[in-house]
């Protein structure tokens, strides 16, 4: 299977067929980052769209001594922010850590998820606390378990540190685990067990 | 371990992404922890839902022929210096370089054009146009002296060639040339008729391509007749590396391009061959060399036959280094280098 830079050097030597392979081996993930950003089909495919046809005309600018999955993730979030930005949709992708976090206490009681929460149903609240994330959190741990990408891949594309991402995943797991903590506990409340102390 | 440290290990313990030792002392402390034993169960259950993509909608089937489509119909990399904006205005800027620094010497000597004077980096510094031959032949002075320049004097040169006060392009071409073969149809017939004073490429080249200002100066590959070595003033970025959207273009329809080869990340190298395939050229774009290790590159080249000729080219504010090579001679060589623009 010919590497992601020969496809390049390919498409930039006229081949068309190696684009195509291109597009047959990011289209998805691609995707995947756009519509979590966007959570709308038709608009993340719209976006996807214009997110290869760009890859397309910037391939010269690709360069060849890096990855290629990095640059083309980081073509998708910068395509999908601007593409956010003309509908009024607001997206930051604020990375300088502004989203603050209450550092957990010591202790947690996390109770038994069997008692209290059918797994699907947990499932459920993890989803939900996953949505509430702001979109950078979200992006960032899409791309670090959705996308299966390591942290340096992850700070190529976003243009941050690796440490940046580390501490990032980090404090995203925090937050969605605080959130879930939270939503359990008001369940608890209405179903009369007991939540988080 | 405490219940705090697990806590902030726990996801890289999922992942299995901790050491050994971190492992066992994280599964000690869950079997004797019932509240970690659920956050546990928790984090697994929090990493399966973050791994579930099953709620992403499939790509329509069409996605790739779509963008295929659409792809066809969008002009193909425009480039850097492809903005409309940016390249009307350098074609501006050039030309009124052109007229200022040009004119009045062409009024002056029409068939002498100091390029180096004129070359945009300073009135005391010289980027190369670099040829090389195979042979030692005569050496031919191409281009009328520079008056006033200091650099020339300094520099070392043929035995033959008088210390003036002089930039003088030289071209050591080979005695013999009919065996090279031709590309452009201007096949040389010796050196001294080969490259007429009233058909300077370079001032040609300046001519014609306003839009693309190069910075030359010409070199043999001989050490001992080398012109000074020239300096880089500020004004130019020096391009770390070459993106391939600069194509060569007006290459002459003699010649077919082989090869694209752009494995190194630095160097872009465009391989033609004439139709009978006995005429070989490469056009070779780096970043900007140092005129000292582009002679070395270039002596090392300069054999069997083959003709090498580099210069620096400033596309708007950057600058890299072209080097033309390949079994023809110097001046096909030469009006190659003056025919063609990068886009």
């Amino acid at each position: 299977m010919p590497t992601d830079e020969t496809l390049t050097a390919r498409t930039l030597r006229g081949d068309a067929s190696a684009f195509e392979q291109l597009i047959n081996r990011y289209k998805n993930s691609v995707f995947t980052i756009i519509y979590r950003m966007t959570g709308q089909y038709q608009e993340a495919e719209d976006i996807c769209q214009d997110v290869f046809i760009t890859v397309y005309q910037k391939l010269y600018q690709y360069d060849r001594g890096k990855r290629f999955a990095p640059w083309i993730y980081k073509i998708a979030v910068n395509t999908t922010i601007s593409a956010l930005r003309k509908k009024n949709k607001v997206i930051t992708l604020n990375f300088d850590e502004s989203y603050s976090l209450q550092e957990p206490g010591n202790h947690y009681d996390y109770g038994d998820p069997q008692l209290f929460l059918e797994r699907n149903e947990m499932k459920a609240e993890i989803k939900k606390a996953f949505s509430s994330l702001p979109e950078n959190y979200q992006i960032v741990l899409a791309m670090r378990y959705q996308l299966d990408m390591d942290n340096q891949e992850i700070a190529e594309a976003l243009g941050i540190t690796k440490e940046n991402v580390e501490v990032k995943i980090h404090r995203a797991r925090k937050s969605m685990r605080k959130a879930i903590i939270k939503n359990r506990d008001e369940r608890g409340k209405q179903n009369g067990l007991s939540g988080v102390k | 371990m405490d219940c705090r440290e697990l806590s902030s290990q726990i996801e890289d313990y999922c992942d299995d992404s901790v050491s050994p030792q971190t492992y066992l002392k994280i599964s000690k402390h869950l079997k004797e922890c019932p509240t970690c034993q659920q956050l546990y169960q928790l984090t697994r259950l929090e990493n399966e839902v973050l791994r579930d993509t099953s709620d992403i909608p499939p790509l329509s089937p069409d996605f790739t022929s779509r963008v295929m489509e659409s792809i066809g119909s969008v002009r193909r990399r425009p480039g850097i210096f492809y903005n409309r904006k940016f390249r009307y205005s350098g074609i501006a800027a050039a030309a009124v370089v052109v007229l200022i620094l040009f004119v009045p010497q062409l009024l002056k000597n029409p068939s002498a054009v100091n390029v180096a004077d004129n070359s945009g980096y300073g009135n005391d510094s010289m980027a190369p146009l670099v040829v090389s031959t195979p042979a030692n032949g005569r050496t031919t002075e191409l281009l009328a002296e520079k008056q006033g320049s200091q650099d020339m004097a300094a520099a070392p040169r043929s035995g033959d060639e008088a210390e003036t006060p002089s930039t003088s392009i030289m071209l050591d071409a080979p005695a013999e040339t009919p065996s090279l073969p031709s590309v452009l149809g201007t096949k040389l017939n010796s050196a001294a008729d080969a490259i007429p004073e009233e058909d300077v490429p370079i001032q040609k080249s300046l001519a014609y391509q306003p839009e693309q200002p190069e910075v030359l100066m010409l070199r043999t590959s001989d050490p001992s007749i080398m012109s000074p070595m020239a300096t880089r003033n500020g004004s130019a970025e020096v391009v770390e590396n070459i993106e391939p959207v600069l194509t060569p273009v007006n290459i002459p329809p003699h010649l077919q391009l082989v090869e694209v080869d752009i494995s190194s990340s630095s160097r872009t190298v465009y391989d033609y061959a004439s139709l009978d395939g006995l005429a070989k050229v490469q056009i070779t774009l780096d970043p900007y060399i140092e005129p000292e290790v582009q002679m070395q590159a270039l002596e090392k080249a300069s054999t069997e036959g083959i003709n090498s000729l580099s210069r620096w080219v400033k596309l708007g504010d950057k600058m890299i280094t072209v080097t033309y090579s390949g079994n023809v001679s110097v001046e096909e060589l030469t009006n190659l280098a003056n025919t063609v623009r990068f886009q």
